[in-house]
């Protein structure tokens, strides 16, 4: 092959191998964008069903414990304050013990009003959230809930506070419900890039085997990893169990 | 055909101090250096060439030195991959090494530095791959349409993908024959196209958020 052959190989070469180039590398780069739009698409819809489900449970939790203050706690001081009322009739002298009873009353449905406006958590940050339930727990005496708040509070967007919140809540109602604990102790710790949360009882524990526990784990895992967190939930049998999320600010 | 594309380095270098404040925080920061060092070295070598006549290599023998470290340090900034930045540190010493082995071996007056114009640019053809991997896996891929560092990086790609051949043609094979002006044209237009993406970098770039 001589000099004039190579060139003419060269000449037309050249131009055919950049036009490929340009044609394969702006393709490659393409699919990969669209890939990556479907994907986020994808993880939006997966946030967005996650967050109306975390919506919807956390007022049916709030709906039911509603009912559970309206019937155990004020339903009490009213069956109480009526039968004070009506031994007042013949011993006026305890119209004030009456009187303190539904006054007891006005301050527990002050407290449950709170609880029922749907845009309660819209309006609360999440330690305010967090401390209204363990204020609560503590008032209801179902268990000696304790909440400790460390380094300075960060806002978080509302959408993701919801999703930490409904994490923490089914905690707290697994521990109420199934652990038989007697102690709750909640950490909310802000750090510069992590807002680290713990909570653990002194209940019974479970078995990580156990189904119906790894169906709700499971559940909690993947509202963690849609907000970009990492969630750890150690329980050891007859000593408590515990949860440990990492919520990355960034 | 000189003149025209000496015209191109200079709009490509004032639209790149235009465009300064846009990058002045990342390692692209070093870019109007590369493009006024190029400017001066082509403008130095023709001074040389038509006034004192050939031979005008020292220069370019110099200034490629800097051309290609100047862009490997830009690659090895952008891109996040440890694994891809120990390549290009790599990629940096072998070029280093034949570039001083050049130096020893090679009339640097007389001659261009061929073996280390080679590795040097095939190396950065190497650091310019590893960056496409480094975007295709990153979500940089959603906005790189408005990244500066691609748009020169495929006038660079395809600058060397064109231009490494010819220059093996020229150094192995040439004879002063007018077939091999036909070489020229293509270098030329070559530049030409490395240099309009350049421009299309610094006109749609965005600043990084």
């Amino acid at each position: 092959m001589d000099e004039k052959e190579i060139i003419i190989i060269a000449a037309i070469a050249i131009p055919i191998t950049l036009v490929i180039i340009v044609i394969v590398l702006f393709s490659v780069f393409s699919r990969r964008k669209n890939r990556l739009l479907q994907e986020q698409e994808k993880a939006k819809k997966a946030f967005d069903r996650e967050l109306a489900e975390s919506q919807i449970e956390i007022r049916e939790e709030t709906l039911r414990n509603i009912s559970w203050e309206l019937h155990d706690n004020i339903g009490q001081l009213m069956t109480l304050a009526k039968i004070q009322a009506q031994m007042a009739q013949e011993r006026p002298e305890m119209l004030n013990e009456v009187s303190e009873t539904i006054g007891n009353g006005i301050d527990e449905l002050r407290a449950l009003s709170k609880l029922i406006n749907p845009e309660a958590l819209k309006s609360l940050s999440l330690q305010e959230a967090v401390s209204l339930e363990i204020e609560r727990f503590n008032r209801l005496k179902f268990i000696a809930a304790e909440l400790k708040v460390q380094g300075t509070v960060r806002p978080i967007e509302s959408n993701t506070q919801i999703i930490l919140f409904r994490i923490l809540q089914e905690f707290f109602s697994n521990t109420i419900k199934h652990s038989r604990a007697s102690t709750l102790k909640v950490v909310l710790n802000y750090a510069d890039k992590y807002l680290i949360i713990s909570a653990e009882d002194n209940g019974v524990g479970f078995d990580k085997t156990d189904d119906f526990m790894g169906i709700g784990l499971k559940n909690m895992k993947t509202r963690a990893q849609l907000i970009n967190s990492t969630l750890k939930i150690n329980s050891v049998k007859e000593q408590g169990t515990a949860l440990h999320l990492k919520y990355n600010f960034v | 055909m000189q003149y025209a594309h000496m015209a191109l380095y200079a709009i490509v270098f004032i639209i790149s101090i235009v465009k300064f404040p846009l990058y002045k925080d990342s390692a692209l920061r070093v870019l109007p250096i590369i493009l006024l060092f190029t400017l001066l070295a082509e403008a130095l070598g023709m001074y040389i060439k038509y006034i004192f006549g050939p031979p005008n290599a020292i220069i370019y023998n110099i200034y490629y030195f800097f051309y290609f470290s100047f862009f490997y340090y830009i690659f090895l900034k952008i891109i996040d991959e440890r694994k891809f930045k120990t390549l290009i540190k790599l990629g940096i010493a072998v070029y280093w090494l034949f570039y001083a082995g050049d130096w020893i071996l090679t009339d640097f007056i007389n001659r261009g530095f061929i073996i280390s114009y080679m590795a040097g640019a095939g190396i950065l053809v190497f650091c310019i791959i590893l960056y496409y991997v480094n975007i295709l896996q990153s979500s940089r891929v959603l906005v790189i349409k408005n990244d500066l560092l691609f748009w020169v990086s495929v006038g660079l790609f395809l600058f060397y993908i064109g231009y490494i051949p010819i220059k093996i043609i020229r150094t192995w094979f040439y004879k002063p024959d007018s077939f091999f002006e036909i070489l020229l044209v293509i270098q030329f237009s070559l530049i030409i196209i490395m240099y309009l993406f350049f421009l299309t970098g610094f006109l749609w770039m965005k600043k990084k958020s």
